[in-house]
């Protein structure tokens, strides 16, 4: 098992393929939307009821 | 320790570094021939400091001496070699950081410490590149005796102890998610922790670090994001169990590297009579005349 400084250190490092990844659409996320976190989190609410 | 931010933007480099130095004195050796330490800690240490040509700046985490002379006093007291259009910056820091471990490793030597046991040290440099007009942050890594030089990649870096700060940006913390990398189990199989660490660099969901729009960011806004992110590693060591590892003043600098480059110290102390503070409203302080 690596220790885990070791462990945090290596993904500061993969944050960069990350980056990579993210910006070149290699990952895919979810369109964002400049919703407030009080609206998200109603929303999510309304979702579980 | 020490907890040090280094952000990049397109023109800028920062780093914040608090004040703790927590030293670890050799003293000698015991009957069983082990080598002994007594611990210490200061409030006041500076540990980032500008090369003698202000084109580059260091921070350091862990070890701060190279045995005759400081980490920072050989940084500030050099001119932190800059490659030309084509040549081999990498190379250059590798030579740069070989003179340090060098007299690392003729210190401990002559101590008589195997080199496993060598305090580590390491270097967050920034420097103005000779040929863009943005920043470069590099790492220095003295842990054998040979030094390790790669180059900083993300925008925002945090060196020392920085597990808070890091699961701040992150998203998670480290020691949670390894706990949940061991108990997870596909029947009787664990995921194990390779797989959960994948997963989480290339899950959909953005964390706030991957949301954060460093690049354009102003210099000022930089500043308050380093010094945010050390006070929240500072304050939680603060209010957690155990003695914390951070702390003191946060000093701050910048390499500003466009239209020029130029370096600017906003230190969070400065040198000062201990009593200064109450001499000037004391009666028959110094402002007071005889």
């Amino acid at each position: 098992m690596k220790a885990l400084k070791e462990r945090l250190q290596q993904l500061q490092e993969k944050q960069a393929e990350r980056e990579k990844d993210l910006r070149s659409g290699n990952i895919r996320i979810e369109r964002q939307d400049e919703r407030s976190a009080d609206q998200r989190t109603a929303e999510k609410r309304a979702t579980k009821k | 320790m020490t907890i040090v931010v280094g952000i990049q933007t397109n023109t800028a480099a920062i780093f914040a570094a608090d004040s703790r130095l927590s030293t670890n004195a050799f003293v000698g050796f015991d009957a069983a021939g082990e080598p002994q330490f007594v611990k210490q800690t200061y409030e006041n240490a500076t540990k980032i400091v500008h090369d003698t040509d202000r084109l580059a700046m260091a921070a350091i985490a862990g070890s701060a001496t190279l045995g005759p002379v400081g980490v920072l006093d050989y940084i500030a007291s050099s001119a932190v070699p800059r490659a030309p259009a084509g040549g081999d910056q990498e190379a250059l820091l590798k030579g740069f950081a070989d003179g340090m471990a060098k007299l690392r490793a003729e210190f401990w030597r002559d101590k008589k410490l195997a080199e496993d046991r060598w305090p580590r040290t390491v270097v967050m440099l920034a420097l103005a590149p000779t040929t863009t007009r943005s920043p470069q942050l590099w790492r220095i890594d003295l842990l054998k005796e040979e030094p390790s030089v790669s180059l900083i990649r993300i925008p925002v870096y945090l060196e020392g102890t920085y597990d808070s700060a890091m699961s701040l940006l992150y998203g998670y913390h480290g020691d949670v998610m390894d706990a949940l990398a061991k108990e997870l189990k596909i029947g009787e199989q664990t995921i194990g922790e390779e797989a959960i660490y994948d997963l989480l660099g290339s899950n959909k969901v953005l964390s706030p670090i991957d949301k954060l729009a460093v690049g354009v960011m102003p210099v000022q806004d930089a500043v308050e994001l380093a010094c945010f992110l050390a006070t929240v590693q500072i304050q939680m060591e603060r209010f957690l169990p155990g003695d914390p590892y951070c702390g003191g003043p946060l000093d701050v600098m910048v390499l500003k590297t466009a239209p020029s480059a130029e370096i600017v110290w906003l230190p969070g102390k400065l040198l000062h009579h201990p009593q200064a503070g109450s001499l000037d409203t004391a009666e028959g302080g110094p402002n007071e005349g005889p």
